[in-house]
């Protein structure tokens, strides 16, 4: 169960990357126009860059940022302060981890509910990006289906996951 | 009932307690700033809690969804595939074929392979961790004592943030709504200075005690001669990066994309020609750890707006000025108090969330005492404009928090240093460590009395 | 006092939309009430969330009163959005702010859910260039603008230029950095930004005419309104929709002074176009209209309607 679950995560990671790695296409290929337009404006032409531009890097960061979290999580990323607790008996370290993942569960659970309810408003609103003009909420599946990953690796790793007990 | 600042101070005092049961940060601002509006609306009549938790709908997705903030994991990504690429490795031969015929020379080397690589990395820790594994082996096998190898490289992983780009950088600048590129146009000065400074302690201490270092011993030719070759190209993209970023040709964005996209290209054709570089493995390394760090710095980022809109509700940090205006404290005073504050919590946390939690109180009281938000620089405590203050005290706060990287008992970039020298004890990188934190207090002291020291590239500059 | 109401906004004090209209608001609610309500102002977003989350905040309570630009949330307001366009707004913020407060029946789908203390306008958007010299319509073209919403983006792209998406703080920057060649934006906005600093030239329609404007609103949550008791609301409808928009809308018209007085001082070229070339962009911003009426169409709205019934009300707002 922990594997796999973490095998998820990393996929969750992946398509992040994947995201991150259009906005770097996307991006040279906006600012390449606009260094084009620069050079080509004494002769009279003009390069156009990707309207909306700053648009879609809004929407798709969006949806990179939010499908990092269970990665993170599965790879014990998310920074707690560690000195008090160094050394103290095991069985405490380890009843502190558990409620924490339980914690974090709870918290991660909590935020997808009410980002289904705001993916729900957000529809019934209309609200669409500026210039792209792009309906808004299809980019709350991603956050919400991860932040559901992130609370069952959190849950996993009460069972399958003995590094910080 | 308690009043509204008392919820603020106890709010604060749950956050550090549950800080030290090593809560994670994220989580634990989080649980505070929905717990403390919940004890607040008890006792506020206008603090009304149901309508509060639906802001939840749109909180987390807009804190994501800004454009300002994608340069963060771009900036991440960018460091991540450099290592991947070993553009780290060249540039840190590169740099040792031309300081190896000085005593020490290798070390300063690795001193300056770190500024350079600082030029494309965000973050410390990933600059510790990747110049740390290319060249504590190549210092251990030259002879160099740990002491010096591990305490230049503790040391030399702190210029990561503050050599621009720099994700605490970017955070303190959305805190304090300034310009990300003035702030990293205000570093490059700061930055030098400090990869001299650590050259420096490098040759003072093998002057003092010369056992630390072996003789100096020249690259063979032929080594020299490849390390020269592979060395243009990564000072070439790493010079354009920071170019392009710091004399405008480009905001931080599409620096950073252009950034990550040089670099790959340029790691996938050396690897198409030499067999070695980047493959598909190595890319997919770099994602991995990108992953970990954004969503790290993601969260931390929205428990701070949680947290925020708390702090703001309880009229803490508003009191808390109010007070220091009224209080006739010296304002030097007061700054240096709050910078030996950033050195105390870096003992014990997290650089990032360290930001995000304090400068929110310190930046309203420092511009009460600078005497308000309008001043002009000739009636100011501090002598400078609010636009002015934000630029210094970010740097200065920098610079102190990046401290707290190498001071026991915890310093994450000697945790690092330490795990990659398997055989080096942490006391001994600590005790590596301390001449570089001299030479540190010197530098923040110097910057203190020297404001041009910060402010005069972003002037010149401009925009 | 019996209640205390918060508001929040989305720009810093010193701004005139706080310390002008704002603040003195608040302060005749105060006394009008007898001190019986107390008006809390939370400037820059302080108590979280992005300047777009304004209008949830108020709907569900998070905030009593904000004060938010239509604009941040596009789509949502449908309707209200035909007095952003060119050819709708003329160029008077007063005239515009009057009609708006006046049409707020026919505009009611789009504020079911929350109580409109009062809807305004800016005086209108106008070219600025950082170097390009603009005396023709043909000059405008390939600029690259950063454009002030959705419907300022079809008005550039109808001009044949280029619209750029940015965070307003970001202006400054991008404009001395070259990735924008200008903006589609007031006058008022001038000295916050320093663009006196950043531009060399600015251009606007004949007659007075501008390239449309920006709807803002001051909006309460209903059920705050509808709690409070019945003297209490009469005082806050005595300074509601039409009672103050002809103020508000003067108080938007004056904010323009600070700007243009900056501009001339930092000897900026401000041109006003000829009226032949003026017919050219009425011509470009004519097809921003219809593009808006299909759009809504798509929507069940009659875009038409709603585009006679504006017009309407500002040539009335006019006439006063
Ligand atoms: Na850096
Ligand atoms: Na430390």
């Amino acid at each position: 169960m922990h594997a796999h679950v973490t095998r998820l995560a990393d996929i969750f990671a992946m398509l992040g990357g994947v995201i991150l790695f259009v906005i770097v296409m996307v991006t040279t290929t906006n600012t390449g126009a606009f260094i084009l337009d620069r050079i080509l404006a004494p002769v009279g032409v003009n390069v156009s860059g990707l309207p909306g531009y700053e648009d879609f890097v809004q929407l798709a960061i969006s949806g990179a940022a939010l499908m990092f979290f269970p990665y993170t999580q599965a790879s014990r990323g998310h920074v707690a302060v560690d000195l008090f607790v160094a050394n103290a008996p095991m069985v405490v370290k380890r009843v502190l981890d558990h409620m924490w993942l339980i914690l974090t569960a709870a918290v991660a659970l909590f935020l997808a509910y009410w980002m289904i309810n705001g993916l729900l408003e957000s529809r019934s609103d209309a609200a669409v990006a500026g210039v792209l003009g792009w309906p808004i909420w299809p980019f709350y599946i991603p956050g919400i289906a991860s932040m559901i990953l992130w609370a069952i690796v959190s849950v996993s790793q009460i069972f399958g996951d003995a590094r910080y007990a | 009932m308690l009043d509204p600042i008392t919820i603020g101070v106890v709010g604060l005092v749950v956050l550090f307690a549950l800080l030290m049961l090593r809560m994670p940060v994220g989580i634990a601002m989080i649980l505070v700033g929905v717990g403390g509006t919940y004890a607040l609306s008890l006792s506020v009549p206008y603090v009304r809690f149901v309508p509060y938790i639906r802001q939840f709908k749109s909180l987390l997705w807009e804190n994501v969804a800004n454009y300002d903030l994608s340069v963060v994991p771009l900036f991440v990504l960018m460091g991540y595939i450099a290592a991947e690429a070993r553009l780290s490795s060249d540039l840190f031969k590169g740099l040792e074929a031309l300081l190896s015929r000085l005593r020490g020379g290798v070390a300063m080397a690795a001193i300056a392979a770190c500024g350079g690589f600082g030029a494309v990395c965000g973050s410390s820790l990933a600059t510790a961790a990747t110049m740390g594994k290319v060249a504590l082996p190549e210092l251990k096998k030259l002879g160099y004592a740990d002491r010096l190898s591990a305490g230049a490289l503790a040391a030399g992983g702190t210029l990561g943030i503050l050599i621009p780009p720099s994700v605490a950088l970017v955070i303190y600048a959305i805190i304090v709504e300034g310009s990300i590129l003035k702030m990293f146009q205000a570093a490059v000065l700061p930055g030098l200075l400090a990869v001299l400074s650590f050259i420096l302690v490098v040759a003072i201490q093998v002057r003092i005690n010369p056992s630390l270092a072996p003789e100096p011993r020249p690259m063979p030719r032929d080594e020299r001669n490849i390390a020269l070759k592979r060395l243009f190209p990564v000072i070439a993209i790493f010079g354009a990066i920071i170019l392009g970023l710091g004399f405008g040709l480009f905001t931080p964005t599409p620096a950073a994309s252009i950034g990550v996209f040089m670099i790959a290209a340029y790691g996938f054709v050396l690897r198409a020609l030499t067999g070695e570089g980047l493959n598909l493995k190595g890319l997919r390394r770099a994602v991995q750890a990108t992953a970990i760090t954004s969503g790290m710095i993601y969260l931390i980022l929205f428990g701070a707006e949680v947290l925020k809109g708390f702090f703001t509700r309880s009229g803490l940090p508003q009191a808390l000025s109010d007070w220091a205006a009224t209080s006739g404290l010296d304002p030097m005073l007061v700054l240096v108090i709050m910078l030996i504050a950033f050195v105390i919590l870096g003992c014990f946390m997290e650089s990032l969330a360290m930001i995000l939690v304090v400068v929110p109180f310190f930046w309203p009281t420092l511009i009460a005492l600078n005497g308000g938000e309008y001043v002009s620089a000739a009636d100011a405590a501090f002598g400078m404009d609010i636009e002015d203050l934000k630029i210094w005290f970010g740097i200065l706060a920098l610079i102190v928090v990046e401290l707290g990287l190498i001071t026991p008992p915890v310093g994450l970039n000697v945790f690092i240093i330490s795990s990659l020298a398997k055989d080096t004890p942490m006391s001994t990188v600590f005790r590596g460590v301390m001449p570089f934190l001299g030479s540190e207090v010197i530098r923040v002291a110097l910057i203190i009395l020297i404001p041009a020291l910060t402010l005069t590239i972003p002037r010149l500059i401009g925009g | 006092q019996d209640v205390t109401l918060i508001m929040h906004h989305f720009l810093p004090p010193v701004a005139n939309a706080h310390k002008v209209m704002l603040e003195p608001w608040a302060q005749t609610i105060e006394a009008e009430s007898d001190g019986r309500i107390d008006i809390e102002i939370y400037p820059a977003m302080s108590m979280g969330g992005k300047p777009s989350e304004l209008y949830g905040q108020v709907r569900d309570g998070t905030a009593d009163i904000v004060w938010t630009l239509l604009g941040y949330t596009p789509g949502v307001f449908p309707r209200t959005e035909v007095f952003e366009l060119p050819r709708v707004h003329k160029g008077s913020a007063r005239d515009t702010t009057i009609a708006l407060n006046a049409s707020l029946d026919l505009l009611a789908e789009d504020f079911k859910d929350i109580h409109v203390l009062f809807l305004h306008a800016n005086d209108g958007n106008l070219i600025h260039s950082a170097s390009t010299p603009i005396t023709t319509f043909e000059d405008v073209a390939g600029m690259k603008l950063r454009t002030p919403g959705r419907s300022g983006a079809w008005t550039i792209e109808a001009m044949g230029a280029e619209p750029v998406s940015l965070p307003v703080p970001a202006v400054p920057e991008s404009m001395a950095k070259g990735v924008i060649d200008g903006a589609l934006t007031t006058y008022e906005i001038v000295p916050a930004l320093k663009l006196q600093e950043l531009e060399k030239y600015t251009a606007e329609l004949p007659n007075g005419d501008r390239f449309g404007t920006a709807v803002f609103m001051v909006a309460m949550n209903q059920d705050a309104y509808d709690a409070l008791p019945d003297d209490l609301k009469a005082v806050i409808d005595a300074n509601s929709t039409v009672n103050v928009a002809a103020e508000i809308g003067q108080m938007w018209e004056d904010f323009e002074v600070e700007g243009i007085a900056a501009l001339d001082a930092a000897g900026v070229t401000r041109t006003v176009f000829s009226a032949e070339e003026g017919a050219k962009f009425d011509a470009a911003n004519d097809t921003v209209v219809t593009r808006w009426i299909d759009e809504v169409s798509s929507k069940g709205i009659d875009g038409a309607a709603l585009v006679d019934a504006a017009r309407a009300a500002v040539a009335k707002a006019e006439a006063q």
